[in-house]
């Protein structure tokens, strides 16, 4: 199954309707709930459901222009769990992120989030959301859990309520030993997890993490991962984190936004890319290369060796893989090694930025 | 999301009203202030002005005291606008002064240096509330040390002095509080001001004391070089001698020199500077920085 609807003259993205019926964790439980009991009775209302969902983040020709359009008309409907932003430096992923904080003034067109419009709803939608920052951020002085308990006041909870969560938030980011220490004497991991902290103290219904693993060391790393694929788990939060680092979004994310100069280079569900490619088969031969390349054109594959011994086979439908095999019998070439071959990450992103069109 | 559990939970508990983010950040703000053992010391010696006066007062009201200690109540100063003025108003506004020149600089900048500023406003509060909760800290210091006082030693001195005095000196409260909230909030929005330019805390409230001595220098060589009160345009401790004169009604001969400047001008010199600071706070409060 493909996510498609993606029009290039807009530059509109839009995950299909199967593909967001099958994301329908995005919505908050009771919407499940109810929505469960309309997926009974049939595709009709289940695309009824898939109507009724409200999107996560909601970009309608979206511009933000500064001394040159940054954000260039860009419109989505994001309904993913856990959404990843890549792009190359300069492509606008931060000023994506702090145009959905509200840091940013749109110079044209809206963002919805979580149903709420942004120009009218701003400081609503704040209560909603964590931000963990890129760069270091703390307020000198503190210790972490006051740092993190005023973070929480500010963001709306009793100040009793506060410190019990930020205790625990502490705990669960794993610095709860660290928590009466300054944070100016923080690690950089420390300091990112402080962060996380903050970010995620009061609860929120969404999550913006802006390159949450820069800096950390290997284990550091993969306990930030860990904390946030757990944060995905619970099913509280929806998450958008921008990265450079495509394995971070690869481990993490159940969507990907692909930002290029500005434009939405690409719009999909990761497992739904890489279940539509499942028919790339990669094989490793002993014997005439050439005759089984050839045989295997005939068959109506699209062929590509990648590298020496290595052949890369696009099946195309009512083609099936023992065929392949009676191919290799008749001309006498061994198949030493066939995987199905799943697009990664990298995959697609690089897809992505060769194209100039989505 | 119970410690002993270590699970994240979401949090669907009531939220506090939006106004009292605002207080959020003047309570952590207040509570910073008063972790300099220094800055407490200060502050109670600021006290003792007060009641110093609040003695003075009493013992004014005393004629047995009084002709204990050989003083005849017919020398004595008399207790009028003039007196609040000079004995009052004008050490208060030097204490103000120190007091917003050890706090008001560093208020800001640490914000402002550690990137905390995109974890204030990504919350469900905007620049305007953030400088009100760094501004309250300073009023809330400033009118305890200043305008309240104020206001206990003129009903002290009511309640001695009797009706005709209250009926006469109706202008002292009014004035009290006018003149030393117009003192704090112009002050500490320039000391924000400063603050929100210069990183270091040394460095920013020398060069807030540097701002309010060159204008005070320039504003004088401009009067003795062309003369008349143009000069004290940019000299905001002139403007406000002129002010406390007006509002109390007071003798400029008693209260020293008092440049012979408008009030309205007075006035006027310190809404430009406040609007002034607060465009350049609005500039430099940010989620981010704009890399061109």
């Amino acid at each position: 199954m493909t996510i498609d609807s993606t029009n290039s003259d807009d530059n509109v993205a839009v995950a299909s309707d199967e593909a967001a019926a099958k994301l329908r964790p995005a919505v908050s439980d009771r919407n499940v709930a109810e929505n469960q009991n309309n997926s009974a009775t049939g595709n009709e209302s289940n695309q009824e459901f898939v109507d009724q969902q409200v999107p996560v983040i909601e970009l309608d020709d979206l511009c933000v222009t500064f001394d040159h359009p940054v954000l260039d008309h860009l419109s989505a409907k994001m309904r993913g769990r856990c959404i990843g932003l890549l792009g190359p430096n300069g492509a606008g992923k931060t000023t994506l992120l702090n145009t959905l904080l509200g840091f940013n003034r749109p110079t044209s067109g809206r963002a919805v989030i979580l149903g709420h419009d942004l120009s009218t709803d701003n400081q609503f939608v704040r209560s909603m959301v964590g931000y963990m920052p890129e760069r270091d951020s703390y307020i000198s002085g503190m210790t972490g859990i006051r740092f993190v308990r005023m973070m929480a006041e500010l963001s709306g909870l009793s100040p009793r309520v506060a410190l019990e969560r930020a205790h625990e938030v502490f705990f669960y980011v794993g610095l709860g030993e660290a928590r009466y220490r300054k944070i100016e004497s923080y690690s950089l991991g420390m300091k990112q997890l402080a962060k996380l902290a903050q970010a995620i103290v009061h609860g929120p219904k969404l999550l913006f993490l802006d390159e949450p693993t820069n800096g950390l060391d290997p284990p550091a790393r993969a306990r930030m991962l860990q904390l946030i694929r757990e944060i995905r788990e619970s099913g509280d939060t929806h998450i958008i984190i921008a990265s450079h680092l495509l394995q971070d979004i690869e481990s993490c994310c159940d969507e990907v936004l692909v930002l290029k100069d500005g434009r939405i280079a690409k719009y999909c569900n990761l497992e739904e890319e890489r279940r539509s490619n499942k028919q790339f088969l990669l094989m490793q031969i002993r014997g005439n290369e050439n005759d089984f390349v050839e045989g295997l054109r005939s068959l109506g594959c699209e062929v590509a060796i990648p590298n020496r011994r290595r052949i890369k086979a696009i099946l195309p439908d009512g083609v099936e893989v023992h065929q392949l095999y009676a191919l290799a019998e008749q001309l006498s070439v061994q198949i030493r090694n066939l995987d199905y071959k799943r697009d990664s990450l990298e995959d697609i992103f690089m897809r992505a930025m060769d194209d100039d069109k989505v | 999301m119970a410690i002993f559990q270590k699970a994240y939970q979401g949090y669907a508990g009531p939220l506090s009203p939006p106004m009292s983010r605002t207080l959020v950040i003047f309570r952590y703000a207040l509570a910073d202030v008063f972790q300099s053992r220094l800055f407490v010391a200060f502050f109670f010696v600021c006290l003792l002005l007060s009641v110093l006066l609040m003695c003075f007062i009493y013992v004014y009201h005393n004629l047995e005291l009084l002709l204990q200690f050989e003083v005849v109540p017919e020398e004595l100063m008399a207790i009028d606008g003039t007196f609040f003025a000079f004995t009052m108003q004008l050490p208060q506004n030097g204490l103000l002064f120190l007091m917003i020149l050890a706090i008001g600089p560093t208020m800001i900048s640490p914000d402002i240096r550690n990137n905390a500023m995109p974890l204030y406003l990504s919350r469900p509060i905007n620049k305007s509330s953030y400088i009100l909760g760094k501004l309250l800290v300073l009023v809330f210091l400033g009118s305890l040390i200043s305008w309240l006082p104020g206001l206990l030693l003129f009903f002290l001195q009511a309640y001695l002095g009797g009706g005709d005095w209250l009926g006469n000196n109706l202008q002292i409260p009014v004035a009290s509080m006018a003149t030393s909230l117009t003192w704090i909030i112009s002050l500490s929005l320039l000391a924000f001001a400063v603050s929100a330019r210069v990183n270091s805390k040394a460095v920013a409230r020398i060069v807030f004391f540097g701002l309010l001595m060159l204008g005070s220098i320039l504003g004088e060589v401009i009067e003795e070089v062309f003369g008349g009160w143009g000069g004290y345009i940019v000299n905001v401790f002139a403007a406000l001698e002129v002010l406390t004169t007006a509002l109390y009604n007071a003798d400029p001969d008693v209260l020293g020199f008092v440049p012979k400047m408008p009030v309205e001008i007075a006035v006027m010199q310190f809404f430009f500077l406040v609007v002034m600071t607060l465009l350049i706070l609005t500039r430099r409060i940010r989620a981010f920085q704009v890399v061109s």
